[in-house]
């Protein structure tokens, strides 16, 4: 599987190895971040690191779980719970004048946000190039839900990222 | 026999017609969703796209205008009657996934749960000398002046966890 080196700088000890046995000089840059443009995905640094601080981000992926329906269906009812509460809780937070009250709402609505996500990743989008997601942004342009809906963004997406599902 | 049995998981595969339509919410929450698919894989402008997606979305939704602390309290408890219920049909369909989600969104909501009735009992003094910490991948929330070093639901270490900062939305 071709791949490509990443480095976590929270755990990079600064003992350069990755420098002595990168062929291409990737890993040697200024931000520390290893450019995607000369990494050959050899996994040399990966293998080199003393402190397991590279890993090798597949370019590309599996295709993503397949979800029944009534699963799906299940996990964006309690979606559609989560985000009613932030919408509740942010408006109130908005125009609350305890201070202690009103981070605790803007606390809730931020989990609530979360556990929406997580909830709508099992529901079929957990991958950007899942047939699912593409489907989405396609349904947008579309059928846009607004006149002033940003077409150019869901297009753009729809260029960057591969539908790994495509026969 | 098996072959039967096939046929009828993939009768219950998922269908477009049979699939729900999402509220302008559950899209903000969907894009937000798949910025992190794109963050986690390095995809910084894919990243941010998404993200403006699900501003955009958080825009249009319809403003809230009967909200009080006690009807999100009651909701709270109608979500932790409905998660046993989401368990069942993510075991019957033996979805791991699901039902992990469970799990921790019960659990992160049973919190969420206890801190908004505290808080009607005890009022402001609940939060003195008290951060709000809020966990990034499962949305924990913790009262103290550190996060915890592991968070108790699923487990990340202390960094993945938000400091909620008094005024700003």
């Amino acid at each position: 599987m071709k791949a490509c080196a990443v480095r976590n700088i929270r755990l990079c000890t600064k003992d350069c190895l990755c420098l002595y046995v990168c062929p291409t000089g990737a890993t040697d840059t200024e931000n520390s971040i290893i450019d995607v443009t000369k990494c050959i995905g050899c996994e040399a640094c990966a293998k080199a690191c003393p402190s397991g601080a590279i890993s090798m981000m597949p370019l590309e992926l599996p295709v993503q779980q397949v979800k029944q329906a009534e699963v799906i269906n299940s996990l964006k009812e309690m979606a559609g719970r989560k985000v009613k509460k932030e919408e509740q809780a942010l408006s109130l937070a908005k125009k609350e004048e305890k201070l202690g009250l009103k981070r605790l709402l803007i606390a809730l609505a931020t989990a609530e946000r979360f556990i929406a996500e997580d909830l709508l990743r099992e529901a079929g989008y957990m991958l950007p190039q899942s047939a699912n997601a593409h489907r989405f942004l396609e349904d947008l342009i579309a059928n846009p839900p607004t006149e002033d809906f940003p077409k150019e963004i869901a297009q753009k997406l729809l260029e960057l990222i591969p539908n790994n599902e495509e026969v | 026999m098996q072959e039967k049995s096939e046929e009828k998981v993939l009768s219950k595969v998922q269908k477009e017609e049979d699939l729900e339509k999402l509220s302008t919410g559950q899209m903000a929450a969907l894009c937000s969703n798949l910025a992190r698919g794109c963050e986690k894989q390095y995809k910084e402008e894919e990243t941010a796209l998404f993200t403006k997606l699900a501003s955009y979305f958080s825009a249009i939704s319809p403003e809230v205008k009967d909200a009080t602390v006690e009807k999100i309290s009651e909701e709270l408890q109608e979500d932790l009657k409905a998660y046993p219920s989401l368990r069942a049909t993510a075991d019957a369909a033996e979805d791991r996934g699901a039902a992990r989600v469970c799990v921790w969104g019960e659990k992160a909501t049973r919190m969420l749960s206890s801190l908004l009735n505290r808080y009607q009992e005890e009022g402001e003094k609940m939060f003195e000398n008290q951060e709000i910490w809020v966990c990034s991948i499962c949305g924990f929330v913790y009262l103290g002046n550190e996060p915890p070093n592991i968070c108790p639901v699923c487990k990340v270490p202390a960094f993945k966890f938000m400091k909620i900062e008094g005024g700003k939305i």
